[in-house]
């Protein structure tokens, strides 16, 4: 027993260590940072600065704008997609392919294409001013939230369709067949079935989605320049830009905030993860000790 | 009956048909146009730099011609050294990330030790923390280490990431215990199982986290933005990023260069891809 644990130690080592000076350490650097001024403890004076900002303010709402808009849509997408592609029908295994492909694709790769359509001069507009339209910026106007969730959905769509895959697959077929006998359509299969044994997978469906939401700012980044127009002005680039002006205080006091807000997050969403993490073992030790007897 | 039933899956295949070539829309456009010379893109899409006349839609060329990858495999040495280097890069993090993580992994899944649960909830908070978060705290520890700079400031945080830890675990769970259990009385040692028998049984989701990481690293942007001082040490996703009058006509090839090494991946690996990310969720 003791082994065990001293192996598990010696394993973990590396990556505990690399995780601690890359990561906790200086995440510590910040919150100590965070609440000092020049080496001394001010408390949240610097957050008070921060709040009164501007610009931080409208990154904080534009992010979670984001946030509220793209997740249910990413969900809902997928959901109907993996629906559709979990009966089989020509072209199924492609096709499921095809929309994992975007993931890989290099956003640099992708913004000449996005600046040719969507441009000032770009192939929509010129569309456009044939039908004596007027001409819109597509990039720098509100429109860029809308260009920046739709290249969201581009690229992520596949690898939350493959995890609820996965999750349908789970179900066992004799719930559907029980569900159909006794009359129920595919809209009752679904609500009253599928879902609810969906749900935790739904969760990590959600929580994987907003971990690639948070990478998504590569493309407000590339496509927007370090400052875009005021709708997709996100948390980032109010970090990017602090560094860029070598406003550390800055820097720290946002960086700790969305720390502070993953943190409490996890630990709500974690707990009923942990919890039954803790009733399965249980489960399995009990199966375990049945069989020995 | 059954003639009618068919009806709606071509219906639907056509509709799938329809949605991939969407999807795939950007990536044929910039594969189609990268056979364009320079003078036919200038005449184009000069629009983007804000000069010319406006932009037309120009799916093909008026003239086929490998004028442009001549002049970036050829003339520009510059876009070779960063591909290679960039693919180094993204190389050696995967592979790190695989042995670290992979090692973290199977301790968290199979060698507990007192703490682990909450070590393993620390990696999870750190997993869904934005890059940037860490990003500029990292910088100033790596600049007391003199690390900024130099491609280690990439390297070594990229090879500590939690993500490997995270997804090897999730993996390792999978893979009964029993198995473990025979190669320790058969005498292996606990590197000895992690390398013949744990990576081996796991290889769907160890080649998924290999790609997954790889791709995040071929395509990464804000790190060398703020760990590397010189626009000349970028490496290649952060060059192609920038559309400037310079490099504006050879921008098709170079994209489509890019996607050469992960299109490669995903051709070869893709039910090793898919399979993988089901592993890590599935029951």
């Amino acid at each position: 027993m003791k082994n065990t644990a001293k192996k598990g130690l010696c394993l973990a080592a590396p990556a505990v260590l690399g995780f601690l000076i890359f990561y906790v350490l200086p995440m510590g650097v910040t919150l100590w940072q965070s609440v000092s001024f020049g080496g001394m403890f001010v408390g949240l004076e610097n957050y008070r600065i921060t709040f009164e900002n501007h610009m931080f303010r409208l990154a904080v709402g534009n992010t979670l704008r984001f946030l509220v808009v793209a997740l249910p849509l990413i969900l809902v997408v997928s959901l109907a997609l993996a629906l559709l592609l979990a009966e089989k029908f020509p072209g199924n295994r492609f096709f499921r392919l095809i929309l994992l492909y975007p993931m890989l694709v290099p956003v640099a790769a992708t913004v000449m294409v996005v600046q040719i359509f969507l441009g000032t001069r770009g192939v929509l507009n010129t569309f456009l001013i044939q039908f004596g339209l007027p001409r819109q910026d597509w990039i720098y106007s509100s429109w860029a939230f809308l260009i920046l969730i739709l290249l969201y959905l581009w690229k992520n769509t596949g690898y939350a369709v493959i995890l609820l895959l996965t999750g349908l697959a789970m179900i066992p077929k004799e719930y559907m067949e029980m569900a159909k006998m006794d009359g129920a359509g595919i809209w009752k299969c679904l609500y009253y079935v599928r879902l609810p044994l969906l749900g935790p997978m739904l969760l990590f469906t959600a929580l994987i989605s907003l971990l690639n939401a948070f990478k998504c700012f590569r493309e407000a980044i590339l496509i927007g320049g370090n400052y875009p127009h005021e709708s997709i002005y996100m948390l980032q680039h109010y970090l990017t830009n602090n560094f860029n002006n070598m406003n550390y205080m800055k820097i720290c006091v946002a960086s700790t905030l969305i720390f502070l807000t993953i943190l409490i997050a996890a630990c709500i969403a974690g707990r009923p993860l942990f919890l039954g993490e803790r009733g399965k073992k249980k489960n399995e030790k009990k199966k375990k000790s049945a069989h020995l007897r | 009956m059954k003639r009618k039933r068919n009806l709606p899956i071509y219906v639907k295949t056509m509709c799938f048909l329809l949605l991939s070539l969407l999807i795939l829309f950007p990536v044929l456009y910039s594969f189609t146009n990268s056979f364009m010379g320079p003078e036919e893109i200038t005449e184009s899409y000069s629009g983007i730099l804000g000069i010319g006349a406006d932009m037309k839609f120009h799916m093909f060329p008026d003239h086929f011609t490998l004028a442009a990858y001549g002049n970036v495999m050829l003339d520009t040495p510059e876009y070779w050294l960063k591909f290679w280097k960039s693919l180094g890069m993204a190389g050696v993090i995967a592979i790190g990330q695989l042995l670290i993580g992979g090692m973290g992994g199977m301790a968290f899944a199979k060698y507990h030790f007192p703490g682990w649960k909450l070590l393993f909830f620390l990696f999870t908070v750190f997993l869904f923390l934005p890059v940037q978060v860490t990003l500029f705290p990292n910088f100033l520890v790596l600049s007391w280490m003199n690390l900024t700079g130099t491609w280690w400031a990439l390297l070594l945080p990229g090879i500590f990431s939690p993500f490997g830890v995270f997804l090897m675990t999730l993996i390792f769970q999978k893979i009964p215990m029993e198995i473990l259990e025979a190669a320790r009385l058969d005498g292996a040692g606990t590197l000895r199982i992690f390398v013949n028998i744990m990576l081996p049984v796991a290889k769907p989701g160890a080649i998924s986290l290999l790609i997954l990481v790889f791709v995040d690293n071929w395509n990464m942007v804000e790190q060398p933005m703020i760990l590397l001082q010189y626009p000349w040490q970028y490496p290649l996703s952060v060059f192609l990023a920038s559309v400037n009058t310079e490099n504006f006509s050879l921008q098709f090839v170079c994209g489509i260069l890019s996607l050469v090494p992960v299109t490669l991946l995903f051709l070869f690996f893709h039910e090793e891809l898919a399979e993988g990310i089901s592993i890590s969720v599935s029951r």
